[in-house]
């Protein structure tokens, strides 16, 4: 009996304006997220996995895009549809997010400790030097070296790496059951990723904790999460535990990503796969398959419709879905053959 | 969020007619696609014919006095009354517009004329005659623009031919600083290196490359200190200071009307009505081509 | 060099390097504050010093300009001043009393170095102390002033930062419209269009006359109200464009959507997160209005009847009062230097990065 979810997304979509018309960037896009478990959600830029988080946490630009239908039901709420005051009070409370650039994400003007102390007031109404105490305490829980003198300082005044932190411990001061974190070690240095994930990891085992990983790069994804999902051009690929994907993918799109990744062991050529995701514009074009002109593996059938995301015949009970109508007969590979 | 590039970067390319196309028919069809500059233009242009052909289209003599009549309400011969001396108001509105619109112009071409010269010359020197040009420049600009344009008329007599000298003397440190931020900003373009180092001569460069860079923000620095220029003879010419009676400009009218304010409210208001148009059309023309041209969205003058 | 020079040069660098921090980790060490208080006070001394200098420098060219405008004066000096139907005495007496008969220098020196005492001459009309003059008549264009500036900064401020996080709304575009007619209309006209349309009909606002504050702060503070509004209205619609034009570009900032994130209330992201960032512009923005300020205390002073340095001024200008003109416009430009000065220190102060590159680092 699978734990209740924390979240769960059903056929969001959501559009940006582009002229005069709404396009859609995320296509009936559904999802969901157990309990204490870290899922994925991988995919190139412009992919609309970043969009995804956003549009949940109800953060999207206003005016240029705007969510078209859908539904992400959390606790028992559909935040989609929740007025702007009562999104207010569940957002830092409930579902917190981090950021990709530490840098510009924290406030330039205000010292740490304030800011990993806003939500601890604003939700938990706790005095000044109480929310202080429960922040420098939270900065410690992060790994932050001398946390009271540290929490007197400003973003500028740290490292990337620190600021990350800063920025975590920000987002689950007040105990959040979801975390959404967007691409939270992109922008940093490769021996500075190691340690955010670690972290991350680290918290989200001692606590009820689910975080939603959203990254470009397979390899970071592969340490930390539990089930990953792959999104192409707005849509879910698949999604599949991560050792399972990795073992054995079941789409084309996931399969190429994979020999994509470079290796540390240097093996003849390097991969990449042709030509470069749809556009908006170029979506409405296209019918049937999103992949299927950069696909190894296209059939005519393919683009005659979009494929649903369908879970595979094959694999016994492990839970995994796939969009692609050849699934079942491909042979794909995985990571290190 | 890039599946799409944002859509206000989406490049619009000219088509392919347009492309070739000279840089002036660009900027104006641009311009002519902002509904309010479009509008602001139309209503400049008109105030400018009706100045030109005052004499046409003014209903009556704007000196010719009629004690009888003073002070008498809209009528058909008189549409917006007539003054104390019995003088048509719109015929005194409309040759006013000859004083007030010519003086604003002569003024920014003054200021536009002892701006621009040692402007490109620090800029394109540089050196200590920037660094005097610069301070000079930094001192005028510490004067506020109507008292330094006071003094200026105060010391030279009062008169418009003063008035329009002192307020171009006033605003002329702006165009000192438009002029040689151009000269800056293309004197070590890489292209302009290139250029010099094939033997093209410096006046050429100048007339080249400087200018044309300098001329987009020009235009809208022009347009822009018309606007304040008015404003600046409207108030000298209120003070009793522009203007001299019996020539009348807007400003000068309003000084005039402030006087008999118990006996007549509505005196007051039409040519002040008419400044603000003006200046407000003035104004929005001026965003309008800065939007056109593409320059940077600062407002007025920056400091 | 000292052992401890040395170290302290080393942990200057330390800090400047750790203001661009590249690849540390959360293992890195928190950044100590290794300058010293003394090296810390020197420096922030020398960059007030420095500032200070150049404003000095900016202020002798004033006062040479202010002086030179007796080079203006058409024909002959003494005659043109005296007036038309001035006898051989009177322009002889005149060229005595402003010394024009000396070398232009020495004329100079002579001028500055007594306005530098605080002599600023005496009135070619009424033979009294211009110093005194305008020392009675600072109060009320002080409180103008600063009634004006209050204008300016409440309306700036809030129209301002609510079109800038409304951009292209309608609301945007309502603020627009009226800042843009604020910048248009002359501000003599808005002082008597309120004199004639508010004054005349209510007795709650004084069409006329200054009330100084010793008669009454109620009246003192009626009195004010109208003419704050016609001097504030246009340095009011620059600054508001230029306010909406800050706010719009931090409201797009990463770190206002993080502080939405956290959940914050509404009015808690405008005032600590967008506010707090757009401060620095905004007090630069202001700061430039403050010469314009100054400028239009002369109309509306006119209008309102007000006895304060903007009447002086013009009165100094028709009676073509020599040494009461410079004095003005020395005093104004003065005020102008002052204001530019404080806003120049001030950017520094509010921001801790700025704070922090001129305390700790080097140049």
């Amino acid at each position: 009996m699978p734990d209740p979810s924390v979240l769960e997304v059903r056929d969001l979509t959501v559009e940006v304006r582009v002229g005069g018309a709404w396009l859609p960037v995320v296509e009936d896009l559904s999802l969901d997220i157990g309990r204490n478990e870290i899922l994925g959600l991988v995919g190139e830029s412009g992919s609309g996995k970043s969009v995804t988080a956003l549009a949940v946490m109800g953060l999207l630009p206003e005016g240029r895009v705007r969510v078209a239908r859908g539904e992400a039901w959390f606790d028992g709420r559909d935040l989609l549809a929740l007025p702007a005051r009562r999104l207010n009070a569940v957002r830092g409370a409930e579902i917190a997010m981090v950021f990709q650039d530490p840098l510009t994400s924290l406030n330039p003007l205000l010292r740490v400790g304030a800011q990993v102390a806003e939500p601890l007031r604003r939700h938990r109404g706790l005095s000044r030097r109480a929310a202080a105490e429960e922040a420098t305490r939270w900065l410690d829980r992060v790994g932050l070296p001398e946390p009271e003198r540290l929490s007197g300082c400003y973003p500028f005044e740290l490292s990337g790496g620190m600021r990350q932190r800063v920025a975590i411990a920000t987002a689950l001061a007040c105990g959040p059951k979801l975390l959404l974190a967007d691409e939270p070690t992109t922008a940093l240095d490769v021996t500075v990723q190691s340690g955010i994930l670690r972290l991350l990891g680290e918290l989200q085992a001692e606590g009820d904790l689910s975080i939603l990983f959203v990254s470009h790069d397979l390899a970071v994804v592969a340490e930390l999460c539990d089930r990953v999902a792959v999104m192409y051009a707005g849509q879910v690929v698949e999604l599949a535990p991560a050792a399972d994907l990795f073992e054995r993918p079941r789409s084309p799109y996931a399969e190429g990503l994979l020999r994509a990744m470079p290796r540390l062991v240097k093996t003849p050529g390097s991969y990449w796969i042709e030509g470069r995701p749809p556009t908006a514009v170029d979506l409405a074009q296209l019918s049937g398959c999103r992949f299927a002109p950069r696909c190894d593996h296209a059939v005519a059938a393919c683009a005659e419709a979009v494929p649903p995301l369908t879970a595979t015949a094959s694999d016994g009970d492990v839970d995994r879905s796939v969009r692609c109508i050849r699934a079942d007969e491909l042979q794909l590979e995985g990571a290190d053959g | 969020m890039t599946l799409v590039p944002a859509p206000a970067e989406i490049p619009v390319l000219p088509a392919a007619a347009d492309r070739a196309v000279g840089p002036v028919r660009r900027v104006a069809s641009a311009l002519w696609r902002q509904r309010l500059a479009r509008i602001s233009g139309a209503v400049l242009l008109l105030m400018i014919v009706v100045a030109v052909l005052a004499p046409l289209v003014a209903p009556s003599d704007p000196l010719a006095q009629d004690l009888d009549a003073s002070l008498a309400s809209p009528s058909w011969s008189h549409p917006l009354g007539t003054d104390q001396l019995g003088r048509d108001i719109l015929s005194r509105l409309i040759f006013g517009a000859r004083l007030s619109l010519g003086a604003a112009a002569i003024a920014v071409a003054v200021a536009t004329l002892l701006g621009v010269l040692p402007g490109l010359v620090a800029g394109y020197v540089g050196g200590w005659v920037d660094a005097v040009v610069m301070r000079i420049t930094d001192a005028l600009m510490s004067f506020p623009p109507l008292i330094l344009a006071l003094a200026i008329t105060g010391v030279l007599g009062p008169g418009l031919g003063n008035a329009m000298v002192a307020v171009g003397v006033v605003f002329a440190p702006r165009f000192v600083r438009l002029a040689r931020a151009a000269v800056i900003d293309i004197r070590e373009a890489d292209f302009v290196q290139a250029a010099r180092s094939i033997g093209v001569s410096e006046r050429a460069i100048l007339g080249r490359h400087v200018l044309p860079n300098a001329l987009g923000p020009l235009v809208v620095q022009v347009t822009v200190t018309a606007g304040f220029a008015m404003l600046a003879e409207a108030s000298l010419s209120f003070l009793g200071l522009g203007v001299q009676p019996p020539e009348a400009s807007w400003g000068s009218m309003i000084g005039e009307a402030a006087r008999l304010i118990s006996q007549t409210k509505l005196l007051v208001v039409w040519p002040g009505l008419a400044i603000t148009i003006t200046v407000l059309a003035l104004g929005f023309l001026g965003d309008g081509l800065r939007q056109a041209l593409g320059l940077e969205q600062g407002s007025g003058d920056d400091a | 060099m000292s052992l401890h020079d040395m170290r302290e040069d080393a942990a200057d660098v330390a800090t400047v390097v750790s203001l661009v921090p590249e690849g540390n980790d959360g293992g890195a060490a928190v950044p100590a504050r290794p300058v010293s208080r003394g090296a810390a006070a020197w420096r922030v001394g020398r960059f007030v010093v420095l500032r200070l200098a150049a404003a000095v420098l900016v202020l002798v060219l004033v006062s040479v300009i202010v002086f030179g405008l007796v080079l203006l004066i058409p024909g002959d000096p003494a005659v043109t001043l005296s007036g038309e139907l001035a006898s051989e005495t009177t322009v002889a007496a005149t060229q005595e009393r402003l010394g024009l008969d000396e070398p232009l220098v020495e004329q100079y020196l002579d001028w500055a170095t007594a306005a530098l005492r605080g002599d600023l001459g005496t009135s070619l009309r009424s033979g009294t102390s211009v110093s005194d003059a305008l020392g009675s008549r600072l109060p009320a264009t002080l409180s103008l002033a600063v009634g004006g500036l209050i204008v300016t900064v409440v309306l700036s401020v809030g129209l301002g930062t609510l079109a800038g996080m409304r951009r292209g709304t309608w609301v945007d575009r309502v603020v627009t419209a009226v800042s843009s007619a604020g910048i248009a209309m002359p501000p003599f006209w808005v002082a008597l269009l309120l004199v004639v349309f508010v004054a005349e009909g209510s007795s709650w606002f004084p069409a006329t006359r200054y009330t100084p504050a010793t008669e009454g702060l109620g009246p003192w503070f009626r009195s004010l109200v109208l003419p704050s509004i016609a001097l504030g209205l246009a340095p009011a619609g620059e600054a508001t464009r230029q306010v909406r034009g800050v706010v719009a570009t931090v409201v797009d900032r990463d770190y206002v959507r993080a502080a939405r994130a956290k959940g914050l209330r509404g009015r808690t992201v405008v005032a600590r997160h967008v506010l707090l960032n757009a401060a620095t512009t905004i007090v630069v923005v202001i700061g430039l209005q403050a010469t314009i300020l100054l400028g239009g205390t002369v109309l509306v002073e006119q209008v309102f009847n007000f006895q304060g340095i903007g009447s002086y001024a013009f009165r100094a200008v028709q009676d073509r009062d020599l040494p009461a003109i410079q004095a003005v416009v020395l005093l104004l430009a003065v005020c102008v230097l002052l204001v530019n000065l404080v806003v120049d220190l001030a950017t520094v102060v509010l921001d801790p990065r700025r704070r922090a590159a001129l305390v700790g680092g080097g140049r």
